[in-house]
């Protein structure tokens, strides 16, 4: 099973996602990552992420994006 | 088609189509701070349709149009609208994402009578902290605010406008102010502009060009191992480029650039009474 992290460095293996509170304020990811990140998470978890959720709040840190997926049910 | 004053008026219309519709999709990426120095220099127009919001963003004698849609048929409909007021005028948009996922907005576009212009690749090279770049150039400098009317006129020369996204003399005293411009000079003139932003681990290589009179002279070189090194804490250099620029994407692969998944397909509308 593909994790959050494992998802994260698939995306941009240059970087430690372990070690940041603020992935697009660091600038590890920027707004197309972010399209690229929602669509491999509904990937990998089998949910359909909304649009009303695609805001940088939800994908600032591995924290942030396990409470969004714990919203459309995925338990981690 | 009304100009904003303040982003608490774009954010409050963006949140009005997403609670209205489950699916949203958008081509605007832009960062608070840049909405808020478009706002403050009176460049945004919103118009607000059914499930979809058009932003327009003034730019010389044109517009760039970002949307945020519940799907393709509001989109759709947005555009259609032949009574809209920026059908009288140029307008284009950049339509950005995976090749696989933009042909439905491409064809939504096309259908409301806009034309592709141009297609932009990202290319992006991974840094290697164990090995940096040493190189030091005294004659590579930070532009000085002098530079400024020179560099603006330098590059407007050499862009597409409608595509490259010339920055205006306010963006080049701002990139000037972070240290983001770097010159070579030959006498009076400018041998060669590199520009670039850097965000924490990563920096977007917005322009690098040579002096059409001073080519063949390394200047190009001389640039951009000297951004090398000033960016060498950056894991990650991003740049866009024209995708039918061999010449470029090859200087790029040079450097180590590698083509990422991504592309800007710039599409184009000439105002209904324009000529």
């Amino acid at each position: 099973m593909k994790t959050i992290e494992g998802i994260l460095k698939g995306i941009r293996p240059e970087f430690d996602f372990t070690t940041s509170q603020d992935f697009i304020g660091d600038g590890m990811l920027d707004s197309f990552d972010v399209v690229t990140l929602v669509s491999d998470l509904d990937r990998t978890f089998g949910v359909s992420i909304e649009g009303i959720d695609i805001l940088p709040e939800n994908f600032r840190s591995i924290a942030a994006i396990r409470k969004l997926l714990e919203k459309y049910g995925v338990k981690l | 088609m009304r100009q904003l004053t303040h982003a608490s008026e774009f954010r409050d219309a963006l949140q009005k189509v997403k609670s209205e519709r489950p699916s949203f999709a958008t081509n605007f990426y832009a960062t608070p701070e840049a909405i808020d120095g478009w706002i403050a220099r009176g460049r945004l127009f919103l118009e607000e349709r059914e499930g979809c919001l058009l932003l327009f963003r003034r730019d010389q004698d044109f517009h760039h149009l970002h949307y945020a849609a519940a799907d393709s048929g509001t989109l759709a409909a947005a555009l259609g609208d032949r009574r809209a007021p920026w059908r009288s005028g140029t307008v284009t948009a950049d339509l950005i994402g995976r090749e696989a996922d933009l042909g439905i907005t491409v064809e939504t576009f096309v259908g409301a009578g806009f034309y592709r212009h141009a297609s932009l690749v990202r290319m992006s090279r991974i840094g290697d902290s164990s090995s940096p770049e040493a190189y030091a150039d005294p004659e590579v400098v930070f532009a000085e605010p002098q530079d400024a009317p020179a560099i603006h006129t330098f590059l407007a020369q050499l862009l597409d406008r409608y595509s490259e996204q010339l920055p205006d003399l306010e963006e080049i005293h701002a990139a000037l102010s972070h240290r983001g411009l770097l010159v070579l000079r030959r006498g009076e003139d400018l041998g060669g502009v590199l520009f670039f932003e850097t965000t924490g681990l990563t920096s977007v290589l917005r322009y690098w060009f040579v002096n059409d009179r001073f080519r063949n002279l390394g200047i190009g070189a001389r640039l951009i191992r000297t951004y090398f090194r000033l960016c060498k804490a950056s894991k990650r250099i991003v740049l866009w480029v024209i995708s039918d620029n061999d010449d470029a994407i090859a200087k790029y692969e040079h450097y180590r650039f590698r083509r990422e998944g991504l592309v800007d397909h710039v599409v184009i509308r000439k105002g209904d009474t324009a000529s």
